[in-house]
């Protein structure tokens, strides 16, 4: 299985919605239940973004990694990834988290990464979320199934990133990014 | 400045504001800078582009004002803003701001920030506010001991001021309390 990002070809975007629609991401992706129609949705897709990749698994599309809310005096700027879930729980995520943050550390003055995470979801993301500092932990800050989960906010530096094995997972797994400057 | 408490025992009031605000608004903008955490995130404040800057993700904005008595008569004097903004509906959940002039007592302050959480919480149906400061600063909650600190973004916010020296930034951590409906109510 091979992953790799790539920009977004607009004939993927009702590829991306069914994506952040499924069962399993509606209720914890941005849009937390509702359905946007098309039309909002592309427009959606890009309000408050920095970047973003589509996630390739075999040539075929199966989530998005976004930055979003970049600060550029303060230099840093937060990240989200949703994959189909045919790829839950397989490592996708994970590796297509660690090529995209090594991309945005290579392409952006960045000194901090942030990432909000559910507490459902940490469990999904370990490999990532252990190399990170947990700078805040938001009490039942989100419903769920009509339960409240908290919400923990990782963050992590690129000083932090660098002393991980991350950049090496990043390397070893990258095949297609476009872009990344060398 | 000096607020004064009139008879009702009411030292503040507030209002949503207007185009007749926007001055105000502006000037205020450009004089507290990392004082409105909201805006000073998004970058300078511009002229042309302030009114939608201000409003960004806003769902409620206040003027808040208090009063000095002028030949034995009240009148208003604009102090600074109060508002929520980031409002999440689904979980019930909203950020509330509370900026008001430095020069503001904490008295003001804190009935600046129990008038817009309670508004809040009351007129949402939250279950939950939380207030983002600059640690330098003083939290508008810090007199509220039903906040709990719940984030603490370690160098989050990057400062320098233009006497500064060279190559010496300094970064502040952004803050966030909670204060929970729940106890709201119970107090």
């Amino acid at each position: 299985m091979s992953v790799s990002l790539r920009e977004i070809h607009p004939l993927e975007l009702d590829m991306l919605r069914d994506i952040e629609l499924e069962p399993a991401n509606a209720n914890r992706w941005r849009h937390f239940g509702r359905t946007p129609s098309p039309a909002e949705h592309k427009l959606l897709l890009y309000t408050g973004v920095l970047e973003q990749r589509v996630i390739i698994v075999d040539d075929e599309p199966a989530g998005l990694v976004v930055a979003y809310n970049h600060d550029p005096r303060s230099q840093v700027a937060w990240f989200a990834a949703v994959t189909s879930e045919r790829y839950h729980e397989t490592g996708v995520g994970v590796i297509a988290c660690a090529q995209f943050v090594d991309y945005l550390w290579r392409s952006w003055p960045l000194r901090k990464l942030y990432a909000s995470v559910p507490a459902t979801n940490l469990a999904q993301f370990a490999s990532l979320t252990r190399r990170c500092s947990l700078e805040g932990n938001f009490s039942g800050s989100m419903t769920i199934d009509r339960q409240p989960v908290d919400v923990h906010i990782l963050g992590m530096s690129r000083e932090q990133w660098q002393a991980s094995n991350l950049p090496a997972v990043a390397a070893r797994s990258t095949r297609h990014l476009t872009g990344v400057p060398s | 400045m000096t607020v004064t408490e009139l008879p009702t025992n009411q030292t503040l009031s507030m209002r949503p504001v207007g185009g007749g605000e926007m001055d105000f608004a502006y000037r205020f903008a450009v004089a507290v800078q990392t004082g409105w955490p909201r805006l000073y995130q998004r970058g300078a404040v511009q002229a042309h582009t302030f009114p939608m800057t201000l409003w960004e993700g806003v769902e409620c904005l206040f003027q808040v004002s208090g009063f000095e008595f002028v030949d034995g008569e009240p009148v208003e004097v604009p102090l600074g803003f109060v508002g929520i903004y980031d409002l999440a509906q689904r979980h019930r959940t909203a950020k509330v701001e509370v900026v008001l002039i430095p020069d503001a007592t904490q008295a003001a302050v804190r009935e600046a920030a129990a008038m817009i959480v309670d508004y809040a919480i009351n007129t949402f149906d939250l279950r939950a506010v939380y207030c983002e400061h600059i640690d330098m600063a003083p939290s508008p909650f810090a007199s509220f001991d039903i906040a709990v600190e719940e984030g603490r973004f370690v160098n989050y916010v990057y400062h320098r001021d233009p006497d500064d020296e060279p190559g010496t930034p300094e970064y502040w951590d952004l803050v966030t309390k909670t204060v929970s409906a729940r106890e709201w109510c119970v107090r």
